[in-house]
């Protein structure tokens, strides 16, 4: 098993988080990982993307090739890499920020307002990364939940520690009913 | 005299979080190297930031003082590779870090290094280049660099880490062959092993070995009657009577320019490396005795040439892999030795092809040697490079 994840967007949203906390659910799980992350010199607004490699056996292709799982929280990101999700692969973009799409039928395609979610339902816009985070290892199919908020609770500091496990589970939660 | 450096040397030790536990930790490359250093003990960091080997001087600034070090960030890379050599005689482990420009800067004291027998360890997390390049890509164009970049006549030693563990294991080498061979070592990392995060396991001990200093004030820093050829080494501000100069000195230290000294003095620091390159020297040896075709490689080069040797395995063709731990000395005995009966050796690495010209003159034509080079800052695919084997069997 190999799967390629990539969470784009811009700086700010917390999208090396994100994927920092993936790789780190991942590897607490037991599975071999490699995590990379790009960003541009800006502090907010640039463009940024975190990489995520998963595998059952030691990784030797330390590039993405085939990108199955593909999160992205900006236009800029979306009109970048859509494209890229491999065929049969999943695609999730956060609807409040990313309004026009165009249809890519080969892929399971999730439109999820994270940022108006994380808004108007937890008050901290912030955490719409948790919300697509948590939206996205429930499609990954084989993290475990519990490990999942083990983790954030280790990495994320007191203050603000619960309210994104709260994102998380909510995300998880809409993923499921989908 | 055998001592600890991390005991020995105290700045205002403060409390705080100690080195990362033994076990299982996720770690990014460069932080890993940082931790590494940690473990062996190295207590004095002076660095310059550049992209990307950055984290390593951020995450010595953080923990260093902590645990009893001491951290300076300096006003360039010619002032780093100063501080550390002040530090190392001052009897510091001493370390810097920086990428291709800033070791470019380096190279005058860097020959100081070998000249006056300085221990230190010098990271370079390299960068694609030429010049400023892509700055925040990886590559492996400073092969060279690192063995001939410094003038004069000298061994270096130069390890190549392919994954975040050996870029804690080899900097805990680093530092240990560089005390006890007095010499500078290099850590010959690139962006993409720095840049990435990856499990690492963090052993239970940690091998750490200290200087040898004399017992006695009288005594002959720059020569030994020990066959190792490495004199022990005073630390300044301890009564000794030192002098320590890059121009041709005798063995208290003292310049003395005649030929015969001279000729001395170079021999006996080149040999002492060459008698120890046995110890230097690593190369994972894979699969090579049943082997038609040797892949050899090394950093990160060597991640996807092993996924190729696996895919080719699995497609019944005989392929062997030779991974160098250790680029200088070069492996040459190693490599003649592991590919007797070889028909084709292929060289992967991120330049346009350099350790390819030492493997040739390894095997000395006797076996065909071919190049998959790649630059532009991405790493090649074990599909690549599968296909470049394929190629060698048509």
């Amino acid at each position: 098993m190999r799967k390629e994840i990539i969470i784009s967007g811009q700086g700010g949203q917390g999208i090396v988080l994100a994927g920092r906390i993936l790789a780190n659910i991942l590897f607490t799980e037991g599975y071999e990982v490699i995590q990379t992350q790009s960003y541009g010199s800006e502090a907010r607004g640039g463009a940024c993307k975190s990489e995520i490699i998963v595998s059952d056996m030691y990784i030797y292709d330390i590039s993405m090739s085939c990108p199955e799982f593909i999160v992205t929280m900006s236009s800029q990101a979306y009109n970048r890499l859509s494209r890229k999700v491999i065929k049969g692969g999943v695609l999730i973009v956060d609807s409040t920020l990313v309004r026009k799409t165009k249809p890519r039928p080969d892929v399971s395609f999730y439109k999820v307002p994270a940022t108006k979610i994380a808004a108007e339902t937890m008050k901290h816009k912030i955490v719409a990364n948790m919300i697509l985070l948590g939206f996205l290892l429930e499609k990954l199919g084989f993290v475990k939940l519990g490990n999942a908020k083990n983790v954030i609770s280790h990495e994320i500091s007191a203050p603000i520690k619960d309210i994104n496990i709260l994102a998380l589970e909510k995300g998880w939660k809409i993923a499921s009913n989908d | 005299m055998v001592r600890n450096s991390l005991s020995r040397i105290c700045y205002n030790g403060e409390e705080g979080r100690e080195m990362l536990a033994p076990g299982k930790h996720i770690l990014l490359g460069n932080h890993a190297c940082a931790e590494g250093a940690l473990h062996v003990g190295c207590d004095f960091f002076a660095g310059y930031p550049i992209t990307p080997a950055s984290e390593i001087s951020h995450y010595m600034a953080k923990w260093l003082s902590k645990l009893g070090g001491f951290y300076i960030q300096m006003e360039d890379e010619i002032a780093s590779i100063s501080a550390i050599l002040g530090a190392s005689w001052a009897g510091a482990k001493a370390m810097t870090a920086t990428s291709g420009p800033g070791f470019s800067l380096m190279q005058e004291n860097l020959s100081y290094a070998y000249m006056t027998e300085t221990p230190c360890v010098i990271v370079n997390v390299q960068r694609s280049g030429p010049s400023t390049g892509q700055a925040t890509l990886p590559a492996q164009q400073d092969v060279y660099q690192a063995r001939y970049g410094a003038h004069g006549d000298y061994e270096a030693i130069v390890l190549t880490p392919w994954s975040v563990q050996e870029m804690f294991d080899l900097t805990v080498k680093a530092f240990n062959l560089s005390e006890k061979l007095r010499n500078p070592v290099i850590l010959l990392a690139d962006g993409a092993i720095g840049h990435m995060r990856e499990g690492i396991i963090v052993p239970e001990k940690v091998k750490r070995i200290g200087r040898r200093c004399p017992e006695s004030v009288e005594c002959t820093p720059f020569d030994t009657d020990d066959p190792s050829l490495v004199p022990e080494m005073p630390v300044i501000g301890q009564g000794y009577h030192l002098l320590v100069t890059g121009s041709a000195h005798r063995s208290s230290g003292l310049r003395d320019y005649t030929p015969q000294q001279h000729r001395d003095t170079v021999e006996r620091i080149c040999t002492k490396i060459r008698r120890a390159r046995n110890e230097i020297i690593e190369v994972d040896q894979n699969n090579i005795e049943d082997a038609d075709i040797a892949v050899i490689s090394y950093g990160v080069a060597a991640r996807p040439s092993f996924g190729a040797m696996l895919k080719a395995l699995d497609n019944g063709l005989k392929v062997g892999m030779l991974r160098l731990k250790t680029i200088w000395p070069f492996p040459d005995r190693e490599i003649r030795k592991a590919t007797e009966g070889i028909d084709n050796i292929l060289v992967v690495e991120m330049n346009m092809g350099k350790i390819v010209r030492e493997v040739e003159r390894a095997v000395a034509r006797r076996i065909n040697v071919v190049l998959a080079p790649k630059v532009g800052g991405e790493v090649h695919t074990s599909d690549e490079i599968f296909q470049a084997i394929r190629r060698l069997k048509q």
